[in-house]
């Protein structure tokens, strides 16, 4: 039986800020493997970032080079607390459209996003996020408690915001960018063979290429990275902004809300998500072990040891006392989501967050 | 004795990183004072309730409001490369839809939009923002400290900080690590937002406005907060800007731009320069001795010239020769500027007003007539705006001899390699320790020349100057060794720079240098 006060002081005092994790990964391939980071567009003014991967500073030998980023870390992680072994732990909601079922943690903005608000569960989300504004998280942890942790905004509606407590981010350290070349064969001469009419047309012959008719080579493509610094995984865990968190003036209910998020976001922060990013980047853990810190206020370090095993028991344990909420599978209602939009009406997407006023900038300004 | 509110903000992640952005869109930094009481508020806000809020919060945050606080900042990569990323930017809605409309194929990846992201790579984690207070007693510290507690982001949302808050003695302030920006009246090297007298109270009103803007009336605009200052902040150790009055030099009848020869020319127009101000002031009632010291440089009786080191406010005459950008060369002089002390703004006022159409006399002949040259002109801000990399148009003027010890002539006769390395490099070193005297005397900070790299040779570093050797200096400083110089500061420095013994008649003259 795991001791639910065992971190009461994380939650209580302002002694502490944050749980820092160093998780030192390599590619399947071995510690020189070729690995293939998240490739980026290019920004609107070309010299600033050409596109391609995120290396920075983009010359030179000494460099870091990002992965995964927050969002996508996050995107990673929260559908873990659908998996058998922590399903428990929160109430499973899914939303049915048609022939697809859509998990709450799934959706993008969470319990903010208009695909939940667009079902009998809207008043709920509602109220839950209402209590949000008048100090109390606990209706919307009974209901939707990883937008707890990873952080929500009501931005359509009631316009409560919570920051997200835990943020992890994938890095290689000083890479070397490799190119690569290709030529597309096709399986036989089709304009040779008079299959296809020949031509000197440059839309035709391009329409050949697109569609595998003739010889096409690609050169100078990404080729991947070698990162001779290494890859790491850095995770944050904000007890600052878990501890703003409260079930009214209930000092007793607090602290149970406050042990069931930390919880949730201990299992979350000390597990290890996918090691299959994308094709060509699979990640696992190197032989360096991991790094576990916890931070104080003042800026002192001490190491921490916790395990997946020790969090998980330690969460189903929070969670128990807390009472995790009713998991529901709830469906897409077309006629709520004709009222939600003729409420505020049809929304374009920006073309560029810069335009808001900078005065209004708040100290959150992103979305992931 | 405590003296300062040192309220400071970490960033938890190991790569630290600021993305926050200033009212222009660009990066901001350091963080403005406004974020970080904005930051201050949404905390206390979030901890406190209402009631709460109004009775520990707000005298607390009112008190904190009227502090212009200085910033200590971690260095950081002066370079930012940006690049862009795909987000789901509220378009859920448009998602959804299309789900009422019975495309339930439709899926958020469709109606994701494009975010560029530019963030500040920072050295090390650690921000502070130092509020003075003078009774020596911070009645407020246990309720800041609880706010600064509850920070959670500073910037965007995945800038994730802790902070805290501290008191701390002027002694404990001098040993802070990082680089000291000062709020700073006159140069506004760096402009922040900082909060002023009713900046809370106006925050307060625009969260009612925000929360109550979508009423029975309809939607009513949410007004920007205008509550607020705009300041000049500037590093500590970065020079004050010079002031200056800039001027194009026409030929006699004003038919075209007049051209000068930098090398042998240069000494001549500051000359001419001098006594045309000189004479301009004495027309309009400058006492002798304001025009002996301030247009001249010398003693108010003009007896001898006042001791270049120590030397009181006094104007500059700096030719400025031409830079090609097109083709990338140094080429005649067809400039002037009038440069004084960054606190004199009323005298470059004066010269600016007072010089235009002005003759420039040579030998009893015009040799030029003086037109005022607009601030944005090209040429001017190779010698006006900010870089990092510069170097000279016109050879340094040493303050001092290089080689007192006569170490070139007897290297002339040593053929061991040992001595002859141990005497190079006691040359090397005296002279850059001349230069950065130079440089220290034309009011650059010690801590920033120990930042800076500097490069010095008889051979230009600009496409088109000669060599330092052939330029024909002020009669008295004829014996004086002079060098092309190369200085790369830590960080983007304005314009203009002069410096050595000739910086008051346009030698040791800097213009910005591409470094691509």
């Amino acid at each position: 039986m795991s001791d639910v006060s065992q971190f009461d002081a994380w939650l209580t005092t302002d002694e502490f800020a944050a749980l820092v994790i160093r998780e030192f990964l390599e590619p399947v391939e071995g510690p020189d493997g070729v690995l293939f980071p998240a490739t980026y567009a290019a920004a609107e003014d070309k010299k600033v970032f050409p596109g391609g991967y995120n290396i920075d500073p983009p010359e030179g030998d000494k460099n870091i080079c990002l992965v995964d980023s927050i969002g996508s870390q996050a995107n990673r992680i929260e559908p873990m607390f659908a998996k058998p072994d922590f399903a428990h732990l929160i109430p499973q909601i899914s939303v049915t459209a048609g022939p697809k079922s859509i998990s709450i943690l799934e959706a993008g903005h969470r319990a903010g996003d208009a695909l939940v608000r667009c079902t009998p569960l809207q008043k709920e989300l509602q109220d839950a996020f209402k209590s949000v504004l008048k100090g109390d998280a606990e209706p919307m942890a009974k209901i939707a408690p990883t937008s707890l942790v990873f952080g929500v905004w009501d931005s359509r509606d009631t316009q409560a915001k919570l920051p997200r407590l835990i943020a992890s981010t994938i890095r290689a350290f000083d890479v070397k960018r490799l190119k690569r070349s290709a030529q597309y064969n096709p399986s036989t001469d089709y304009i040779g063979d008079n299959l296809l009419p020949e031509t000197t047309d440059k839309s035709q012959k391009d329409a050949y290429a697109e569609r595998g008719f003739v010889h096409v080579p690609a050169t100078g493509s990404h080729g991947g990275v070698i990162a001779s610094g290494g890859v790491r995984r850095d995770a944050t865990l904000s007890l600052g902004a878990l501890r703003l968190l409260s079930a009214g003036s209930d000092p007793k209910k607090t602290v149970t809300l406050r042990r069931y998020v930390l919880g949730l976001s201990l299992v979350a922060f000390t597990s290890n998500p996918a090691t299959y990013l994308r094709q060509g980047c699979n990640l696992v853990p190197g032989s360096k072990p991991r790094e576990f810190e916890l931070v104080h206020a003042d800026g002192k370090r001490e190491p921490l040891k916790l395990t997946n095993a020790e969090a998980l028991k330690y969460a189903t344990a929070v969670a128990k006392a807390f009472g995790v909420g009713e998991g529901k599978t709830v469906t897409f209602d077309s006629k709520l989501a004709s009222a939600d939009i003729k409420g505020e009406g049809d929304v374009k997407p920006t073309r560029s967050r810069g335009r808001r006023n900078a005065a209004t900038a708040d100290t959150t300004e992103g979305a992931e | 004795m405590t003296s300062v509110l040192c309220l400071t903000l970490r960033f938890l992640d190991p790569v630290p990183q600021f993305h926050g952005r200033g009212p222009d869109d660009n990066p901001e930094w350091p963080p403005s004072p406004l974020r970080l009481f904005q930051a201050l508020v949404s905390a206390s806000a979030r901890r406190w309730s209402e009631q709460q809020f109004a009775e520990i919060a707000t005298p607390a945050l009112q008190w904190l409001e009227r502090i212009q606080p200085s910033i200590v900042t971690p260095a950081f990569q002066h370079e930012r490369f940006g690049y862009r990323t795909y987000v789901p930017n509220n378009s859920g809605d448009l998602m959804t839809a299309a789900w009422a409309r019975g495309d339930t194929e439709s899926s958020m990846a469709k109606y994701r939009v494009e975010k560029d992201v530019r963030p500040t790579n920072l050295l090390e984690e650690t921000i502070r923002f130092l509020f003075p207070f003078e009774e020596g007693i911070c009645q407020y510290f246990d309720v800041i400290q609880a706010a600064a507690r509850s920070v959670t982001h500073l910037g965007w949302g995945i800038d994730m900080v802790a902070g805290n808050a501290e008191l701390l003695s002027s002694t404990e302030v001098a040993q802070l690590n990082g680089e000291v920006w000062h709020p700073s009246e006159g140069s506004r090297t760096t402009s922040l937002r900082v909060p002023i007298d009713g900046t809370l109270a106006a925050l307060n009103a625009k969260h009612r406005a925000f929360l109550e803007r979508i009423g029975p009336d309809g939607f009513k605009p949410v007004p920007p907060l205008s509550k607020f200052r705009i300041m000049g902040y500037r590093r500590a150790m970065e020079p004050a800007r010079r002031q200056f009055a800039a001027f194009t030099i026409l030929k006699p009848d004003a038919s075209g731009m007049k051209s000068f020869d930098p090398i042998r020319r240069t000494r001549d127009i500051a000359g001419m320069l001098r006594h045309a101000v000189a004479e301009v002031a004495h027309n309009q009632g400058w006492s002798d001795e304001r025009i002996n010291v301030f247009v001249h440089g010398k003693v108010p009786d003009g007896s001898q010239p006042s001791n270049g080191s120590i030397s009181p406010d006094r104007f500059q005459y700096l030719p400025l020769p031409t830079i090609n950008y097109a083709l990338k060369r140094v080429e005649a002089i067809r400039r002037v500027l009038i440069a004084a002390p960054a606190h004199c703004s009323k005298e470059a006022k004066w010269a600016l007003q007072a010089m235009a159409g002005t003759e420039l006399v040579h030998h009893n002949n015009v040799a030029g007539l003086m037109t005022i040259l607009p601030t944005s002109d090209a040429v001017l801000r190779q010698y006006t705006d900010e870089a990092r990399t510069w170097s000279t148009v016109t050879p340094v003027i040493l303050p001092g001899y290089d080689d007192p010890d006569h170490l070139r002539r007897k290297l002339k006769d040593v053929r061991d390699a040992e001595t002859q390395k141990r005497y190079l490099a006691r040359l090397d070193s005296r002279l850059d320790s001349l230069l950065r005297k130079a440089f220290r005397q034309a009011g650059y900070a010690e801590d920033l020349m120990t930042q800076t790299e500097l490069e010095c040779r008889n051979v230009g570093f600009h496409s088109g100057v000669d060599l330092a050797s052939r330029y024909l200096p002020p009669e008295n400083l004829n014996q004086s060794p002079r060098y092309h110089v190369k200085i790369r500061f830590p960080f983007p420095i304005r314009g203009p720079i002069v410096v050595g013994s000739g910086r008051f008649r346009g030698f040791g003259l800097f213009a910005r240098l591409d470094e691509s």
